[in-house]
């Protein structure tokens, strides 16, 4: 659709003719998406009407205003890291939030203020300099925090110490799809700042997002503070040549791989692990995902999974652990404590050295930076569905239930060649705050040059099959979900029309589930 | 290759936005995380390599049926400093944004969509065999009473490559000089091509005027063959990274090894042939340029397709070489100017292959000012960020930049080609 | 028919009660919310009865009051804002649903009081989140509800914590769970069969309703149950004190412990509240209050799960070495008390006899807010400031302060210690002190009572959306009205 010349000159009076295009070639570098979930779809989506560069909240408020009165949608776009960012609705005017790149890390007081477009990673460099960590999703440092806190899912490897990002967020500053702005929390307290986000009285956080968000069809959110968490000894960093780099040692920092060959022992292990507290970091995953990451190309990797060594030493998917001590005490306490548990639950420990240089920069890098699950979750075919159940909840039921349950979807769609042969077990998993509840997805790659190439079923079977056995709520953020659970979903369709009274939010939920008639 | 050909890398763009940051594992600040010039000052995604990637990708598919004045843009401003290559490439097997940007310039200029300022450039190549336009015959004016040999008359050891910028810009007048100097203590021959000597070529490549390109490489091929020249030395990383990356790539070799003023200096300190009598009290930051450093890689001509390796397993055949600018020049300079008395190093935090661009690159210098400019003042603010009171380079396009920007913004910043704190030290006026 | 017998119906003649004596136990409290009598205290026993009370009630226009905790009450929040409302009292319920060690979690109706619930715990090695020394009928559902701090920061991670699942009758009669225990299995039962314990904190579709009502005043709901994240027993526990003069160096002091997690209970308390903790009466109180230092940091040190003693050894070693750092010295002994007394008589433990905020003076009126832990001394030396130029001493102000959500926020709870006919008079200086406290950038999360017309001023927006969203699950608007922001719903 072409956007309305009275529209676009609005927009472009409220926000400067450099941050308004509807030119074609822009529009079509907004539509393409092979990535996570375009796998499911093709690389091609909606064409926005215009897209727009808003460079502060009030720029976003006026758009959002044009948009209520042009009958036109809209929809914020962080870094764009995944499908949803991309229009969904034919007169979408895409927010790219680019230009909103502001941090602050306020201290002493142990948060940062976030813009849509700061990355997780910058976040990470500037609090490490401070003696602070933030959290980041294993999506990488190139994820925006705030799309990931107020929008997405938030789960990490280090959302064991970390938590998962629906966790995080103290004050927000809100614009709603009906052009107000809301302020949540301490924020609208004479003085008094960004530390909290719950209050006065009702926490109207919980209209933001559940398990999951509403990937941008909830207003555009300007400004979080998010809540960091400490970290001991120097920032981390790297030197060297790429691709892996080297990094420089942490004094008291261990990593290390695990394995075990039984899952009710994996289990007990992680129960205990969880409770000693010393973790953080922890992250499942499978040897066909650690060769994505250690090789250098297709071929490279063709030639590792040839020669079956990484399966051989990982059968069973394995774990990368990490901490990081504060003292020299603390560090051995950690190990023993570490070390005893492994032992008792029958478990193996591989220092990730003994496989090589990458492999064990590729340890350390996740574990403090999540810097490789990316391309362990696209390499080597492309494009990534996570496929349902997506479980969040005990370990018991992730690992022993959920877990297995869609690698039984999976060989079906494997043995068809509709999705890559990965091994099957392509489980990811994160412990949460201490093993408090874990989170489990599993990766199915698959390529669209491959012409047998049907994704999309296996996340209808998933969420089929998640409904069917009861695994997991985190999924029932999706339309399959509200279909079955109305009880649920249509409060939550009268929040939105209450926030959004002329439906002006390009919501991919909303419109997708309206499509499947839920 | 043609745009079409890159249909399957094009579709593999994972939109990762890697190419618009320096690596996560080097990033020492918020404020020096940005790695690709275009999209910084555009900020639509579509100036970045991801974005071009996608919008090649859309005309290579036929889903656009007009080429518009900011398509045009979106292709052509961008300085092709190849950061985003580096850095997709570490991440992604089955992208190669730099070719993907070249093969979509190429294209527009093949389908009549030039910016209007880089045609002046080509008309005055083909006029004048440089890309000011200016007068061929007053090439060689710089060398005029250094009693430089002549190689369309003699054989020489080292042929000199000056270029266009420091051919015609006399502001580099002495600066050639000193190097002639400097040269001088390898007791090798050193001759020059003098009006003879023509563009390297890589201005009209990077613009998408390949033919104009092989036009360029073929004569000189040809006259460093004539030359017998064993080492062709340049001062320009521009020329470099063409005779290193470009020429190769295009299936065009020189007969002879390409050396950057910088490497010929460095092996003279390490020979013992070049001592340095003077200190020179001066901290300074060091500017990779990208055709030096990581658009300095030597470059590999590939033919192949990608190919399905195994189910949902493709890649290309036969195995396409991988370009993380490693193996770019970035020791020398650090080398030299380590060895200089007094001089003090302090890194910027974005360098090696992960340098912040001087703006000029590209084609942008002639036809983006804003950009250019920008661009440079970005790195004249990170130099200064890091308390150096000199910024030295080894380029004269890049020093061009700096120089005019620091003008207009003003500064107390020094700006030093490499080769002036040489001479310096080794006592020279 | 009348609203008493139609609830006498649904829930039996004994549960609906409209005796002048009991209802006047409901009609004031400790706050300076007003008087106003209930019509009717109505006790349901389970999910199913709440369910059909508030159906009632939309059908009828009654208003609903829930309440979980006995008295004392000191908020406002439970006395009724309207006259001719239902007091639901939840306190009767009291089944503790489920205990799970190996998933660390405890299912407990809102009857169920702190002492009650860790009773049970203990046999299975866990502990519940304690608020300080609460009342022992406090109930843990009203405290968690209202986002009462407990005394373990380490475990906030969020100020909903340590809520995981929970049940609510929604204000329009609906039910919804949240949480792990939203499902997608129907039945706790059934989500056990798969390894589910009702842990997740989050819940499904897109909002968290939980999140909503906690700090409502039960304006969107009544809740049902919770299920509750526990934390482990420890094997090997002492309790470590350090004295100042002023708050600021230990709240420094507290909050570098807690980055490095040594302690588990961490907080300040000034003496008076300190010694009203473990004293019955005013002379007993005073006279410790003047064996000890003005101000005192309480950190618990424990060891847990394999390897505790390891655990703990190495904690206690490294919070010497850390205290050393700030000049301080954390002694197993303050003014005569000793770690292990403290231990046992407060950690973890509800206030014996009479509650330890009206053990003084016979009443206390309370100012709490948040901020970040770095200001809370500032504010604390502001309103003190205040009451000693309005002629309050300062030894009649207890003051604790409280870290949570990983140390971003911290509590700050000042006691203003008065007798019974002394209230009306303090009544200004509560006031002065409050609008003061919170034009200077306190946090009044909870702003009950009449803290209310200080605070929604300034959040319009925030209020109306609020009100629009109340307007969403209690649409006739049953749920006690008159409340926080909810005056004109
Ligand atoms: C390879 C890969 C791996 C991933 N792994 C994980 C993982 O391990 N754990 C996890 O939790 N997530 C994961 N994700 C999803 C991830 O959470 C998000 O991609 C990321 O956190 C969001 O940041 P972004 O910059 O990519 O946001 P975008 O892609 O820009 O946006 C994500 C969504 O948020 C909305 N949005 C963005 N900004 C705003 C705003 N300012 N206001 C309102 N809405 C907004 C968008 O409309 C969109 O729907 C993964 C994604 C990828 C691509
Ligand atoms: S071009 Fe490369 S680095 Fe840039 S978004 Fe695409 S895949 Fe990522
Ligand atoms: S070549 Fe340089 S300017 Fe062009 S897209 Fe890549 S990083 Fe940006």
């Amino acid at each position: 659709m072409t956007i309305p010349i009275e529209a676009k000159k609005a927009l472009e009076e409220a926000l400067g003719s450099e941050n308004v295009s509807d030119d074609p070639g822009v529009i079509e570098t907004y539509s393409y998406m092979n990535g996570l979930g375009s796998g499911a779809t093709g690389y091609w989506w909606a064409r926005p009407a215009c897209v727009v560069l808003p460079g502060s909240t009030e720029e976003v408020q006026k758009a959002v205003i044009i948009c209520n009165q042009h009958k036109l949608r809209f929809k914020a776009h962080s870094t764009g890291w995944i499908c949803c960012a991309l229009a969904t609705s034919k007169n979408c005017v895409l927010m790219d939030m680019r230009r909103m790149d502001g941090l602050e890390i306020v201290e002493p007081d142990g948060y940062v203020i976030t813009e849509p477009y700061a990355t997780a990673g910058e976040t990470q460099v500037e609090a490490m300099k401070r003696g602070y960590n933030p959290h980041l999703v294993g999506a990488g440092p190139n994820a925006s925090n705030l799309a990931s806190a107020t929008s997405m899912q938030g789960t990490g490897g280090t959302s064991v110490r970390t938590s998962m990002n629906e966790r995080n967020p103290l004050a927000i500053e809100w614009v709603l799809p009906s052009g107000e702005i809301l302020r949540l929390g301490s924020l609208e307290t004479p003085n008094a700042g960004w530390f909290c986000g719950d209050g006065p009285g009702p926490s109207l956080r919980g209209m933001m997002r559940g398990a999951a968000g509403n990937i941008g069809g909830n207003g555009v959110f300007t400004r979080i503070a998010l809540k960091l968490y400490p970290w001991y000894g120097p920032p981390y960093e790297c030197e060297g040549r790429p691709p892996f780099f080297k990094s420089k040692a942490l004094p008291l920092g261990y990593v290390r791989y695990v394995s075990w060959k039984d899952r009710d022992l994996e289990c007990d292990a992680l129960y205990r692990l969880g409770e000693t507290e010393i973790l953080d970091y922890s992250n499942r995953w499978s040897a066909s995902a650690l060769m994505s990451s250690l090789a250098i190309s297709n071929q490279d990797y063709r030639e590792m999974k040839k020669k079956g060594e990484l399966h051989k030493v990982f059968p069973n998917g394995y774990w990368t652990f990490f901490f990081n001590a504060n003292s020299q005490r603390q560090y051995d306490y950690n190990v023993k404590v570490f070390e005893h548990i492994i032992k008792d639950t029958g478990g193996t420990i591989i220092d990730p050295r003994d496989l090589g240089d990458p492999a064990y920069e590729v340890a350390i890098q996740n574990a403090v930076r999540a810097q490789w699950i990316g391309k362990s979750a696209y390499m080597p075919t492309g494009s990534n569905t996570g496929v349902p159940p997506l479980t969040y909840e005990t370990i018991d039921q992730c690992m022993k239930f959920s877990l297995d349950e869609t690698i039984s979807v999976k060989k079906e769609w494997i043995a068809k060649n509709k999705i890559y042969n990965d091994g099957e077990d392509n489980a990811y998993a994160c412990l949460d705050e201490n093993g408090h509840f874990l989170h489990v997805e599993h990766a199915a790659h698959s390529d669209w040059a491959e012409p047998e190439a049907e994704p999309l079923g296996i996340i209808l079977k998933g969420y089929g099959r998640a409904l069917e056995k009861g695994l997991g709520p985190a999924y029932m953020s999706m339309p399959a979900g509200w279909a079955k659970r109305s009880e649920y979903s249509r409060y939550m369709v009268q929040i939105q029309r209450m926030i959004d009274p002329n439906r002006a939010a390009d919501s991919m939920l909303t419109n997708a589930a309206e499509t499947m008639g839920a | 290759m043609a745009l079409s050909d890159y249909h399957y890398e094009m579709s593999h763009c994972h939109r990762c936005s890697y190419c618009k940051f320096i690596p996560f594992q080097l990033i020492k600040s918020k404020r020096f995380s940005y790695l690709c010039p275009s999209i910084t000052l555009r900020n639509f995604h579509s100036f970045s390599a991801g974005g071009r990637a996608a919008l090649g990708l859309a005309i290579a598919e036929g889903r656009l049926d007009q080429y518009t004045e900011m398509m045009k843009q979106i292709v052509f401003e961008c300085t092709m400093c190849g950061a985003c290559q580096v850095q997709c490439r570490t991440f992604n097997f089955n992208l190669n944004p730099i070719e993907v940007m070249q093969a979509l310039r190429t294209h527009f200029v093949e389908q009549g969509e030039i910016v209007p300022e880089h045609m002046f450039v080509i008309e005055g190549l083909k006029r004048e065999d440089n890309v000011f336009g200016e007068p061929k015959k007053h090439r060689g004016d710089w060398a005029e009473g250094l009693g430089l040999k002549d190689i369309s008359r003699e054989k020489v050891d080292v042929l000199l490559h000056v270029g266009c910028r420091m051919s015609f810009d006399d502001e580099f007048w002495s600066v050639l000089k000193m190097a002639v100097e400097i040269m001088q203590c390898s007791g090798l021959s050193v001759g020059i091509a003098g009006s003879e000597e023509s563009c390297c070529g890589g201005r009209a490549l990077e613009m998408g005027f390949e033919g104009v390109f092989n036009t360029f490489a073929e004569a000189m091929a040809g006259r460093v063959k004539a030359s017998g020249a064993k080492q062709v030395v340049t001062l320009c990383a521009d020329c470099y990274g063409t005779f290193q990356e470009h020429y190769p790539s295009h299936g065009w070799g020189l007969d002879a090894e390409v050396v950057h003023i910088t490497q010929f200096i460095s092996h003279l300190i390490d020979q013992g042939k070049l001592k340095f009598k003077n200190k020179i009290p001066l901290s300074v930051t060091y500017h990779d340029p990208c055709h030096l450093g990581r658009r300095g890689e030597p470059g590999v001509q590939w033919k192949g397709e990608y190919k399905r390796l195994a189910p949902h397993l493709f890649g290309p055949v036969p195995e396409k070489p991988i370009r993380l600018g490693r193996n770019g020049c970035y020791d020398a300079p650090r080398d030299i100017l380590q060895a200089i008395p007094g001089v003090e190093l302090t890194e910027m935090e974005r360098t090696r292959e992960y340098s912040w661009c001087c703006g000029a690159g590209g084609g942008v210098l002639e036809a983006f000012e804003e950009m250019a400019e920008k661009t440079a003042h970005e790195r004249l603010l990170e130099a200064e960020a890091t308390g150096a009171q000199a910024l030295v380079t080894a380029c004269p396009w890049c020093e061009r930049n700096f120089r005019d920007t620091l003008d207009s913004s003003g500064g107390s910043l020094k700006i030093y080609d490499i080769v002036e704190l040489v001479h310096q030290a080794m006592g020279g006026e | 028919m009348t609203a008493k017998s139609r609830l006498a119906q649904i829930i039996g003649d004994s549960q609906v009660s409209d005796d002048p004596a009991d209802l006047e136990g409901f009609s004031t409290d400790h706050s300076y919310a007003g008087k106003t009598t209930p019509a009717l205290i109505v006790r349901p026993g389970n999910p199913q009865e709440i369910q059909n009370v508030v159906k009632l009630a939309n059908e009828m226009d009654l208003n609903l009051v829930p309440v979980s905790s006995g008295a004392p009450r000191f908020r406002g929040d439970s006395v009724p804002s309207v006259d001719g409302a239902v007091i639901v009292d939840l306190s009767h319920m009291k089944k503790i649903m489920w205990i799970n060690r190996r998933n660390r979690v405890a299912l407990v109706e809102p009857g169920v009081t702190f002492g009650e619930l860790q009773t049970e715990l203990n046999k299975h090695g866990l502990r519940a989140m304690f608020p300080l020394a609460p009342k022992s009928n406090k109930s843990v559902i009203g405290a968690y509800m209202e986002r009462e701090p407990f005394t373990v920061p380490k475990y906030a991670w969020d100020l909903g914590d340590p809520v995981a699942g929970a049940e609510f009758v929604l204000g329009d009669g609906n039910t919804m769970r949240t949480g792990g225990a939203a499902g997608p299995a129907e039945t706790l039962e059934d989500q056990r069969k798969t390894g589910g314990a009702q842990k997740l904190p989050m819940s499904p579709i897109g909002m968290d309703f939980r999140r909503i009502a906690q700090g409502s005043s039960g304006n969107f709901g009544i809740c049902c149950w919770i299920s509750l994240r526990c934390e482990l027993l420890p094997e090997q526990e002492q309790v470590f004190f350090a004295g100042a003069d002023s708050p600021a160096p230990l709240m420094e002091a507290a909050r570098r412990f807690l980055t490095l997690r040594l302690m588990d209970e961490l907080y300040v308390v000034n003496s008076l509240n300190f010694a009203c903790l473990l004293k019955t009466s005013p002379e007993k109180i005073h006279a410790l209050q003047e064996k000890l230092p003005p101000w005192i940091l309480v950190g618990g040190v424990a060891g847990c799960g394999d390897l505790a003693k390891d655990q703990f050894d190495y904690k206690v070693a490294d919070l010497k070495d850390e205290a050393n750092r700030f000049g301080l010295s954390m002694t197993p002994r303050i003014g005569g008390v000793s770690g292990s007394a403290y231990l046992s008589q407060v950690v973890r433990k509800c206030a014996e006899g009479a509650y330890w905020k009206l053990r003084l003076k016979g009443d206390c009126r309370e100012i709490f807010f948040l901020t970040p832990p770095h200001k809370a001394a500032g504010y604390v030396e502001q309103a003190l400031d205040m009451a000693g130029k309005a002629g309050f001493k300062e030894d009649r102000i207890g003051v604790y302060l409280q870290m949570a959500i990983q140390g971003a926020v911290c509590h700050c709870g000042l006691d203003y210690y008065v007798a019974p006919d002394e209230t009306d008079s303090f009544q200004p200086l509560f006031m002065q002190t409050s609008q003061a406290l919170f034009e200077n950038g306190a946090y009044f999360s909870r702003p009950y009572g009449p803290w209310a017309d200080m605070v929604y001023p300034r959040y319009e927006t925030f209020a109306k959306y609020a009100r629009n969203l109340k307007a969403i699950f209690d649409p006739k608007g049953v749920m006690n009205p008159g409340k926080l922001c909810f005056k004109e719903n």
